[in-house]
């Protein structure tokens, strides 16, 4: 199964078969549309959403490391502190030693016991999720299913609107899908009653307006290529409101039933292949998508010797390049948090001089034990390039000093030195 | 340090662009809304097409500002050939050579007109040619937005509905015509590539519609010939748009035969007679075309996958839009009037011009694809500005006051849900340019130092008249910046002549054959060499070091940066005085 993944994988990597997927993704439309003039709503819908999955498919797996990781700021300090609210003991503290735990969707799946490799995969299972979520949400508020599948058909491929398809946001941001369904549940459980059913119907012209002014400002103010999460979600809700008068038009538009039928299979074909998901192409439209690619297999193995051979309560000592990856591969706490974090954290992080001053003394191959002891630094990770500690030179006696051992070293030039009493 | 100065002056140092583009995007879509809201509080319909145009208007103007002011340099510089060679182009004319040169001297090109009013546009300094290159699209998207009105009000009959759709039909040509995603595919975004980058492709635009009503309006011989005048005008400003726009015409009086209209001989008649007309008149630019591009000529450039995703891409890439002006062009076409149809036959001709790429892609000739995109763009957007308009018309038609009749204010009321509707999708609406289009983004970055010191040195130490010769990727960056004409260029197709330009380039680089060198004296004018470090692809073998031991080169400009030498030569002749 593994190795057929990895097929599919090396096959969609390559540029020469979006084409071959944009064919396909016609034909799904295709099927959908002659189902649906052949009054099989639900046929249609559910090819429509086959296609949807292989068009989201094709794209999310190929993501084979965290999405984000040591590209974009946000992204990085989550993937960071999931690793360690995983893997790294106690679970409640922060990736980088001394701060507090940052909430988010993954690390609280993380926290409560879910498998890294499981959690590394939620920003992908959350634009399925968006999918599934767009799928049924009309079948919640319409009691007539046929208007319910036309709206979801018509959702699935990114909306009435072209180009503000949710997937790319969701992606970036997944616990944004937790806020997105939680209003779709409350709005559920208000058309639930009658009063405010009736209201929402009444002054639904209102809202589509209001609605649609919305997400075009919050599209305005966040800018670009990606639709922000709201943006995108707005869109899809308006469009499930729009699906009903929509069709409504058709009829009024065409001369039989049959003429609206054909012209509600024309509009889900166009709409289908045009909102958004049939041109995706995250690899350009999202920055973090290109190095998510990669699996990155050098690093991989050093950090999978971490997080198999160093204690799960020490805290690791790296450079601030290699510190996030520790966190979100390896799952151990780091002293030194990531470039991304900026200077602002940086300057809040409790007694940064007693940092420094250890960080120097392992620099100078000499770690001083009082201080290590107080980190819970047991272990030293350089990268390619960077220098190795100057060893050689004669330890000071000012008060006890560790050595460093090398432990770890592969071709790569990756190399993990314990902190040793003498 | 010196202040970076955009060309409207301003310093912008420390300027915060994301902010500024924000805050023309969250601007265009309040100014929609007000607007919007003021159609439902007016008394009655009129005025709703004057709201909807100048939101069209405001909407061009907030995008053009939103790319321009944050760059220092001309849009498109720095980064794209077809732009520097249009403003080396420019350059020249400007100079006061003539425009039916380019900047490869004495070359014979076929798109005379833009260089010429570019140079006329600068009152022929060459130092005010980038201004002209700034402002440029904000006219030409103006003059669109009036072109498509004009022609659609004058076409039809002036009720407020007519009035309010030809609005919707400007404000959908000018800012429907691309879509958020378009950034990623192959012909990027038609908004920028046709207003911004190519401005005389967008004159094309702005006359096509003129043409239309000139033929709409066609019935007596007089007409007729003057129908086929403003046609040729549209062929001057950019060929490929006349070819399109008779192949409509084609369209429409085949749809004029195919629906039986009693009126059909009076259409083949007008049609044949105009581009029978346009064709004798511009016929002298059809033998500059043929003469001077080998346009016939089939090349696995031009070659496309029989899996190709093209026909595809021109229609449902723009999703619902592409719907909404199938719907606009159909109930245009039905209406009746003769420039509705004709403007719908275009709508068309053109999406069945683009499914033909993929059959002349199999022969290698698949050429242009980009333009026949941005022309389908074009009719797509227009007519799906109409196609909302018409639905939201049909919906509110169905309210009744009282009385059972239509509301009064129906057509503001609907131009007012439009706009609404169409908000999302109105390119000032989402535009980012530092995120969607590399021009500008390469037009941000300063120019490099080793084009823009040597290119400063021509403009103010060589003549006006200096013919450059060696370095032929250099050759672009001469005419672009240093506004002086070169005898060969990449970046341009070869002249008809250019074996014997390469011979007596040849003979003034080895400094082997003084009548060649003479001839390139007397037939070209040439008058300096420029060659960097990275060699001359003619010469490889040549180094600077060994011109420079040439008698005949007499090096003025030698400098070295980082990234490479630059070294111009000034060519001696043997009867010049040493």
């Amino acid at each position: 199964m593994i190795g057929l993944l990895s097929d599919f994988r090396g096959i969609a990597s390559q540029e020469a078969s979006i084409p071959a997927l944009r064919a396909c993704l016609v034909l799904f439309a295709i099927f959908a549309a002659i189902a649906w003039t052949r009054r099989r709503p639900l046929l249609a819908l559910l090819v429509l959403s086959t296609g949807g999955l292989v068009g989201l498919g094709y794209w999310l797996i190929q993501i084979v490391s965290p999405l984000g990781l040591g590209t974009d700021p946000a992204l990085t300090l989550v993937w960071a502190q999931a690793g360690v609210s995983a893997l790294a003991a106690p679970r409640g503290s922060g990736f980088v030693w001394g701060t507090p735990a940052q909430l988010s969707l993954v690390s609280t799946l993380a926290s409560v016991g879910a498998p890294l490799d499981f959690v590394h995969v939620v920003p992908q299972m959350a634009a399925f999720m968006t999918l599934v979520v767009v799928m049924l949400t009309p079948f919640a508020f319409s009691r007539n299913r046929t208007t319910a599948a036309f709206a979801a058909s018509l959702a699935l491929g990114g909306g009435v609107w072209p180009g503000v398809a949710p997937y790319g946001s969701i992606l970036l941001r997944p616990s944004a899908l937790l806020v997105g369904g939680g209003l779709v549940g409350i709005l559920w459980m208000a058309w639930q009653m009658r009063p405010a059913r009736r209201a929402l119907t009444r002054f639904r012209i209102t809202a589509v307006v209001v609605l649609t002014a919305g997400a075009a400002l919050d599209r305005a103010l966040a800018g670009g290529v990606e639709p922000s999460v709201a943006g995108g979600l707005l869109f899809a809700g308006l469009t499930l409101v729009l699906a009903s008068p929509v069709r409504a038009m058709l009829r009024v538009a065409s001369s039989s039933a049959a003429g609206a039928r054909r012209a509600e299979a024309l509009t889900l074909l166009c709409v289908f292949l045009g909102s958004g998901l049939a041109w995706w192409n995250p690899a350009r439209s999202i920055a973090d998508f290109g190095e998510a690619r990669s699996d990155n297999v050098a690093l991989l193995r050093a950090m999978d010797w971490i997080r198999g051979s160093v204690p799960k309560s020490s805290v690791v000592l790296a450079s601030p390049a290699y510190s996030a990856s520790i966190a979100a591969l390896a799952g151990r706490r780091v002293l030194v948090p990531p470039p991304t974090v900026g200077d602002a954290p940086r300057t809040a992080l409790p007694e940064p001089f007693r940092r420094l001053r250890l960080v120097e003394s392992v620099r100078l191959g000499h770690p001083i034990e009082r201080l290590a002891d107080a980190f819970s630094v047991t272990h030293l990770v350089l990268g390619p390039g960077e220098p190795n500690p100057e060893i050689g030179l004669e330890s000071p006696t000012d008060e006890p000093r560790m050595k460093l051992v090398l432990v770890y070293e592969d071709v790569r030039d990756f190399r993990v030195f314990r902190l040793a009493k003498k | 340090m010196t202040p970076v100065l955009n060309l409207f002056g301003f310093n912008l140092d420390g300027m915060d662009v994301g902010i500024l583009i924000a805050g023309t995007r969250v601007g265009f879509i309040a100014l929609t809304l007000l607007g919007a809201l003021l159609l439902t509080r007016a008394g009655d319909s009129r005025g709703a097409g004057r709201v909807v145009l100048a939101i069209g208007a405001l909407g061009h103007l907030s995008a053009w500002f939103a790319t321009m002011f944050p760059l220092p340099a001309v849009y498109g510089t720095n980064g794209s050939m077809d732009r520097e060679n249009h403003l080396g182009w420019a350059n020249v004319v400007a100079l006061g050579f003539s425009p039916f040169r380019t900047f490869q001297v004495n070359h014979l090109h076929f798109e005379p007109l833009w260089p010429f009013l570019t140079a006329l546009a600068s009152g022929f300094n060459v130092d005010r040619v980038d201004l002209v290159f700034q402002w440029a699209p904000l006219v030409m998207g103006l003059a669109l937005l009036f072109s498509v009105r004009l022609a659609w009000v004058r076409g039809l009959d002036g009720s407020e509905e007519n009035t309010t759709g030809a609005a919707f039909a400007a404000l959908g040509a000018l800012l429907l015509m691309a879509a958020p995603g378009d950034f990623s595919g192959l012909f990027r975004d038609p908004w920028a590539l046709t207003l911004l980058l190519k401005p005389n492709h967008a004159l094309g635009l702005v006359l096509a519609p003129l043409a239309a009503l000139a033929l709409a309006r066609a019935g007596t011989w007089r007409t007729r010939l003057f129908a086929g005048f403003v046609l040729q005008l549209v062929g001057w400003a950019f060929v490929i748009h006349m070819a399109l726009f008779a192949a409509g015409l084609a369209v429409f009086v085949a749809l004029a035969w195919v629906t039986q209209r009693s009126d059909r001989m009076k259409d083949l008649i007008d049609t044949l007679t105009a581009v029978g007309a346009n064709l004798v008149i511009v016929s002298p630019y059809l033998v500059m075309l043929v003469v001077g591009y080998p346009f016939l000529q089939g090349s696995d450039n031009f070659r496309l996958s029989p899996f190709t995703e093209r026909p595809f891409e021109g229609p449902l890439r723009m999703g619902s839009l592409f719907l909404l002006s199938a719907f606009g062009a159909w109930t245009t076409y039905r209406s009746g009037p003769r420039i509705g149809r004709i403007l719908a036959s275009q709508w068309l001709a053109a999406h069945l011009i683009w499914q033909l790429f993929p059959i002349l892609g199999l022969i290698g000739q698949a050429r242009e694809q980009d333009e026949a995109f941005y022309w389908c763009r074009f009719w797509t957007g227009l007519f799906a500005g109409v196609g909302m308009f018409r639905i939201a018309l049909l919906a509110t038609d169905r309210f009744r006051n009282d009385h059972g009749q239509r509301p009064a204010r129906r057509v503001a009321v609907a131009a007012a849900l439009s706009l609404v509707l169409l908000a999302p999708s109105l390119l000032p609406a989402w535009w980012d340019p530092e995120r969607m289009d590399q021009y500008f983004v390469a037009a941000s970055r300063p120019l490099p130092d080793w084009i823009e010191e040597p290119t400063r040195f021509m403009r103010d130490n060589t003549p006006r008249d200096a013919v450059f010769a060696g370095d032929r990727v250099y050759a672009r960056w001469i005419a672009a910046y240093g506004a002086r004409r070169v005898l060969l260029a990449n970046s341009m197709n070869a002249p008809k002549d250019a074996i014997r330009r390469r011979e007596i380039e040849g003979a003034i680089l080895r400094d082997d054959s003084a009548a060649l060198a003479d001839e390139g004296r007397r037939r070209f004018a040439l008058q300096f060499v420029l060659a960097t470090s990275n060699g001359l692809e003619q010469a490889p073998d040549l180094t600077l070091d060994d011109l420079a031991s040439h008698r005949n080169l007499e090096p003025v400009y030698d400098r070295q940066f980082p990234a490479m030498r630059v070294v111009i030569f000034k060519i001696r002749y043997g009867d010049d005085p040493s």
